[in-house]
């Protein structure tokens, strides 16, 4: 079995004032999901505690009896709920998801995150891995990115994360970090972030917040995170890059506010040097 | 032997064995799989650091922090949260020539040691007895000087006697 990180985000422009019930997140029909973790991504138009959910596992029952928000049982605000034991749905499939809208107001653009991997059957697709033998060193490979405008239209398409000729990188976690050259933060809200590797096949299928994607101390898009980041976001499993490979990311940034803003995307892991 | 000391051999045995189906390419250990060889003994160990640093976007390179000279030291860990947005740094390892432990100077480290806790340093870096650890860092242009401390964590080596 090859396991490859993957998120799945259900969008929704519009919450009607009464809700929607089975909503489909389609799947991708290359690989089966292993969902391992769901967390709410509160947006401007949809903020924490005005809308809730439930889903159903791949029997077809729901895995709460009714609504919920991440912070019932074993959930947090800031990092979603964990899924315990894994959820595998089926390639093509979808999970259908109810979402109640607690104020009776319509809300827009409300997103549900799963968290997980996608599983292929072994000598199904390229799956570059450490050498027999080999040097292990801790490695960041920072990636600056300036001035990324207030309304991104189409994106910032095909930033690059590049190994070298002399080493594979095994990419773990990732920390992103809004700055300003003079001090201080710059602000951001609705900044997104998706990951493809070099063949441009993506590792989730829309654009992922970067409070999820990169981890982040808020459990909201607060925009100057002073404090951010506490901790990376992971990548499970971890995203081997074998020498001479890159990995592309495009961002998305669609605020009303806050000017340009200046990011850091920090991604690291480790180099691997072939002996 | 008395009881007591046979207990801790044993724990100290079942330990330097290592876990049942170790595999040093298994990225996903816990801290405390290192495996310790035989005829050593870990003892946990940190070495703190603090640096007056000129706030004024000049970058200031190989910052050392010298490490004892009585036995190797492992770093696990790093901790350095008074540089929480003050500006960039970049680690190295303690060979010769140094290895960066980042392509670049990383802002905030990288998010290394900014939180309550510790940053793992994930694989660990073995260090000979004496040597240094540079740390470069570059801060905001924002006048005067601002004091950098945190500390590598980890343990150190030693013989069994």
């Amino acid at each position: 079995m090859l396991e490859r990180h993957h998120d799945y985000q259900l969008n929704i422009p519009t919450l009607p004032a009464g809700g929607l019930a089975n909503v489909e997140l389609q799947l991708d029909s290359d690989a089966a999901f292993a969902a391992r973790q769901v967390k709410q991504r509160f947006t401007p138009g949809a903020p924490s505690g005005q809308w809730s959910y439930r889903f159903r596992a791949p029997s077809g029952g729901y895995e709460s009896n009714i609504h919920r928000f991440d912070t019932f049982g074993r959930g947090t605000l800031t990092r979603g709920n964990p899924l315990y034991p894994q959820m595998i749905y089926p390639a093509n499939g979808a999970i259908v998801v109810d979402i109640r809208n607690v104020t009776g107001v319509a809300q827009t653009n409300v997103k549900l995150l799963f968290r997980g991997s996608k599983l292929y059957p072994d000598g199904s697709m390229p799956a570059p891995t450490y050498p027999a033998v080999c040097s292990i060193l801790p490695q960041v490979l920072p990636v600056q990115i300036s001035a990324i405008p207030q309304n991104t239209g189409s994106g910032i398409l095909n930033n690059q994360i590049n190994a070298q000729i002399d080493w594979d990188f095994a990419l773990r976690y990732a920390s992103a970090e809004p700055f300003l050259s003079t001090g201080g933060n710059g602000t951001y809200d609705q900044l997104y972030v998706q990951l493809k590797d070099q063949t441009q096949k993506p590792y989730s299928n829309v654009p992922i917040h970067i409070d999820d994607l990169f981890g982040s101390q808020a459990s909201t898009a607060t925009g100057s995170v002073t404090t951010n980041p506490f901790w990376p976001g992971l990548f499970t499993p971890e995203i081997y890059v074998p020498a001479n490979g890159i990995l592309y990311f495009d961002i998305f940034r669609a605020d009303t506010g806050g000017g340009n803003v200046t990011m850091q995307f920090n991604f690291g892991g480790a180099k691997v040097y072939r002996r | 032997m008395n009881f007591i000391e046979k207990a801790l051999s044993n724990l100290s045995a079942t330990r330097k064995r290592g876990p049942r189906n170790f595999a040093a390419q298994n990225q996903y250990r816990a801290q405390w799989i290192y495996y310790t060889p035989p005829g050593y003994r870990d003892e946990p160990f940190d070495v703190p650091f603090s640096f007056i640093i000129n706030q004024d976007g000049n970058p200031y390179k190989n910052n050392p922090v010298q490490l004892d000279d009585d036995a190797p030291y492992i770093v696990r860990g790093f901790y350095c949260p008074s540089l929480l947005n003050k500006g960039v740094a970049e680690l190295y390892d303690a060979n010769t020539p140094s290895n960066a432990l980042s392509s670049a100077l990383v802002y905030n480290a990288g998010g290394w040691g900014l939180g309550g806790f510790s940053w793992p340093v994930e694989p660990e870096l073995y260090c000979q007895p004496g040597a240094l650890l540079m740390i470069d860092f570059q801060l905001n242009n924002s006048g005067g000087t601002a004091t950098i401390s945190g500390s590598f964590l980890g343990i150190k080596r030693r013989k069994e006697c």
